[in-house]
């Protein structure tokens, strides 16, 4: 482990935590309390989870990468998520945030919005102006994610660099039926043109591991811009003998194949579409 | 290395064997490179020590050796004193020497032959292939391997009662050094494969010679460590150097006799266990029926017979079928001391699973589940990974395994499986500082633990190269400091205290002063005796109680 390399890398985090090795400095105020209560908790959020993001990205491009570490800091991650969204629960509705019928006040401070994550049954609260209510306890409950607004410009170019920076982009989460009109979504198309940012960010530590997998030969057999060219041949006969699903090609391991391709071919197509469409537009000039 | 050979002069009217805190420790060695800001007594010039790699007898594969750092502790140089035996080549045997003979000598080249000669041994590798990244004792004591983070396994032997050499008794001596791992590369996933030894564990002793296993991320290696102290002499076709003998000179027949030698230690890889790992290996435990033995990874572990190098049994897999879901790792892994058939698990969130083999062949479903529930009120966000389980270790009797978080010691019953039977808080005063070690790494720190021979007293490692002993059956506790400036000869180790807030004692240190850089991961003790090795980044501290000392 290389100690000093977090420090190395952000400086303007470390300016936040100075923390020399065997520098005297003065104490906190609250010293020895266990939660993390040194600044107000929402700053402190946002700043532990940038410092998370970073820490996640980080390890994607080590050269050893470590996997117990990614885990850590993913679960750390959802949770700070999770506590962010409360907090922003907390503030939104001062009678209480378990009250879903009771419709907020006013829209999130700093434009908190929450979106569905990868659920298909989540498509009717993807209205990401407001309504924080509506989705406050299902997604506690059910998905762990609490999602950030894109107007964190920091955060989704985080989130952009770190998908940008893996090695294998497998998205098994269906695109949301909604996009939001005020999310920039440019720096995310190659990958993932349809989806939101705040969807973009739960899955960067699960697509990280994902990463670490041996790579398959699954994974490039399974092409999108290969089935797109192939749409119009009939397969049926070949599919109805081998079982799998159209569209994707029989490889070693059937099982995994059929398993993850439904949503892959979900994926393939939209980025398939995507990749067409900026060929247009290079062609066309 | 640097030797620095120390005594104890203190009586102490305890027995050996007592309680942690009635033992008094005392500064024994310490071996390793110096460290940058640290003052030492440097000898006139500088003595170059001698290590020769051993050839692969089994293995034949070359590993492309310019990917190697240079990684020899030895470079022989003008500045060496002609060892005895140099020119021995014994008819193709690789020439192993042994420290100690050298180290001897070049006291008396030097000239210094106090107790606090201190040879400045130049290593030719960066300081970080130095850094010790496992320590572990055989199991009679008498061997103690570390291995360092360039590969290299150093074995220390202890030196026998003599009374021609009363200053060098009990003491820990290099018995051979070794390069156990290269590093390699993986091209499907062009990803390079760190040489770092992780674990060694000795193998029962059967025969005159020893084993020892040693991994790095993706494979073990079994080793057999032999003495070799007679060679044949009086070959008929080949003279003394090995060459044939022109035969016209050949007159009489003779049979070749056994001569005693300089004892030559021989270090022989006899297999190796590849690829049977996707993840990195962070445990290997051998297991009590001597044949067979896990390793683990980050999820799965593989059940291996130490004679069967091309396949092993998978017993667990906790590897989600979608590897988004993964939450949970693998840290640890450990076989049960007596019985062949259980063994334990930790993950990386803080439970304990003890798997019986008997069940199933595979063991997903465990039979025990070790969990402390979480304390509500205690929840912050790095309870997490601050409870994530660094190291698991069954006691010497079996009824007890002991787990090492990042903030406590658990003593678990293996009846009881809903909360550990004892807790020690090890640094509790960095609760307040999880944020800076969660920025700076410290926090994802594996640190290791050992019981004693008695299984009465627990030891681990904590920051500023202090580790910390508890007594369970006192209650009591003390916490002490490995490092040179504070390690003269013949010292007792003085007890260190951490201030956690007001007023600070003239002895104490404050949390802020502490070195986050300088931490004690590693470390083992003797399976009988108060003898304790400590590693310190590259140093390697022995520590023995004054009674012991005294004894020998």
């Amino acid at each position: 482990m290389v100690l000093k390399k977090g420090c190395e890398k952000h400086g303007h985090l470390t300016s936040l935590f100075p923390f020399g090795k065997g520098v005297k400095r003065k104490r906190h105020e609250g010293d020895g309390q266990p939660a993390v209560q040194c600044a107000p908790q929402t700053f402190h959020c946002g700043t532990l989870l940038d410092l998370s993001l970073f820490k996640l990205r980080q390890n994607c491009v080590l050269a050893e990468r470590n996997l117990h570490r990614s885990v850590l800091i993913a679960n750390t991650l959802r949770r700070l998520q999770a506590e962010i969204h409360l907090e922003s629960g907390c503030s939104e509705m001062p009678t209480g945030r378990l009250k879903p019928a009771q419709p907020p006040g006013q829209p999130a401070s700093g434009a908190n919005q929450v979106g569905p994550v990868s659920k298909p049954g989540r498509e009717t609260i993807t209205d990401l102006n407001n309504n924080l209510a509506g989705v406050t306890k299902p997604s506690l409950t059910e998905v762990p994610f609490c999602l950030l607004s894109g107007n964190d410009s920091s955060l989704s170019s985080a989130i952009s660099t770190i998908l940008q920076d893996l090695d294998f982009v497998e998205d098994l989460s269906p695109p949301p039926v909604q996009v939001s009109p005020e999310d920039d979504h440019d720096h995310l198309l190659p990958l993932k043109p349809a989806s939101l940012d705040p969807r973009a960010e739960p899955r960067p530590p699960d697509s990280i591991f994902a990463a670490f997998e041996i790579a398959d030969s699954n994974d490039f057999l399974i092409d999108g811009s290969l089935d797109a060219i192939f749409e119009d041949i009939d397969t049926s006969m070949y599919d109805i003998q081998q079982g799998f699903p159209a569209g994707t090609c029989p490889t070693s391991q059937p099982l995994k194949t059929t398993r993850s391709s439904p949503s892959i071919m979900a994926h393939n197509s939209r980025t398939d579409f995507t990749e067409l469409e900026n060929l247009m537009d290079l062609l066309a000039g | 290395m640097h030797l620095v050979q120390c005594e104890s002069i203190e009586t102490n009217s305890q027995g050996a064997g007592g309680c942690g805190n009635d033992i008094q420790w005392c500064f024994t060695q310490v071996k390793g490179t110096t460290d940058l800001d640290v003052s030492e007594v440097h000898c006139g010039s500088a003595c170059r020590l001698i290590l020769l790699s051993m050839g692969e007898d089994i293995d034949t594969r070359k590993i492309n050796n310019s990917f190697l750092r240079d990684q020899n502790y030895v470079t022989e140089g003008e500045a060496l004193p002609q060892l005895p035996g140099d020119d021995q080549t014994g008819g193709g045997l690789p020439d192993i020497r042994i420290f100690t003979t050298f180290e001897e000598r070049a006291l008396e080249v030097m000239g210094e032959v106090e107790d606090r000669a201190i040879i400045n041994a130049e290593v030719s590798t960066g300081r970080k292939a130095d850094i010790i990244s496992t320590v572990e004792f055989n199991h009679t004591g008498e061997l103690l391997a570390t291995g360092d983070k360039g590969g290299r396994v150093v074995i220390f032997q202890r030196e026998q009662e003599t009374k021609s050499q009363p200053h060098h008794q009990g003491e820990y001596n290099v018995y051979s050094t070794f390069q156990s791992h290269e590093p390699e590369f993986d091209y499907l996933k062009s990803l390079e494969i760190e040489e770092k030894i992780n674990k060694i564990r000795w193998l029962p002793q059967q025969n005159a010679a020893h084993f020892l296993l040693s991994t790095n991320d993706k494979t073990i290696k079994l080793w057999k460590v032999s003495e070799r102290d007679k060679r044949p002499e009086g070959y008929n076709l080949k003279d003394e150097e090995g060459r044939m003998k022109d035969l016209s000179t050949v007159t009489v027949l003779q049979v070749p006799v056994l001569k005693p030698m300089d004892l030559m230690v021989e270090v022989t890889p006899r297999k190796i266990f590849a690829n049977a790992h996707t993840y990195h290996i962070n445990s290997i435990s051998v297991n009590s029926d001597c044949e067979t033995y896990m390793s683990a990874d980050d999820l799965r572990i593989n059940l291996w017979h130490l004679g069967i190098t091309d396949r092993s049994f998978n017993i667990v897999d906790i590897k989600p079928v979608d590897m988004e879901e993964l939450t949970e790792v693998i840290t640890a892994a450990e076989f049960h001391p007596h019985h062949c058939n259980l063994l334990v698990y930790s993950s990386s969130k803080g439970t304990l699973r003890l798997c019986d083999m008997r069940a199933a062949a595979l063991c997903d479903k465990h039979s025990k589940l070790f969990e402390e529930p979480e304390d509500p009120s205690n929840r912050f966000f790095f309870s997490e990974i601050t409870s994530s389980v660094s190291d698991v270790k069954f006691s010497h009797s079996g009824r007890y395994m002991m787990t090492r978080d990042y903030l406590t010691v658990k003593v678990w019953d293996l009846n009881m499986e809903t909360k550990p039977i004892e807790t020690y808080q090890i640094h509790d005063y960095l609760q307040s500082k999880l944020c800076s070690l969660y920025e700076n790494d410290c926090i994802f720190d594996k640190f290791e633990c050992a019981w004693n021979g008695s299984d009465s007293v627990i030891m681990t490692g904590a920051y500023n190269n202090f580790f910390r002993m508890f007594d369970r059956n006192t209650k009591r506790d003390v916490t002490l400091e490995a490092s040179r400036e504070n390690s003269k000869p013949r010292a007792v180790l003085k007890p260190r205290k951490v201030c956690t807030g007001g007023k600070r004692r003239k002895d104490e240190i404050s949390v802020d002063s502490l070195d986050f850089n300088k931490k004690i991961l590693h470390m083992a003790w003797h399976p009988t005796e108060n003898i304790i090795a400590v590693a310190a980044t590259n140093n390697l501290y022995i520590f023995q109680d004054k009674v012991n000392s005294e004894m020998h």
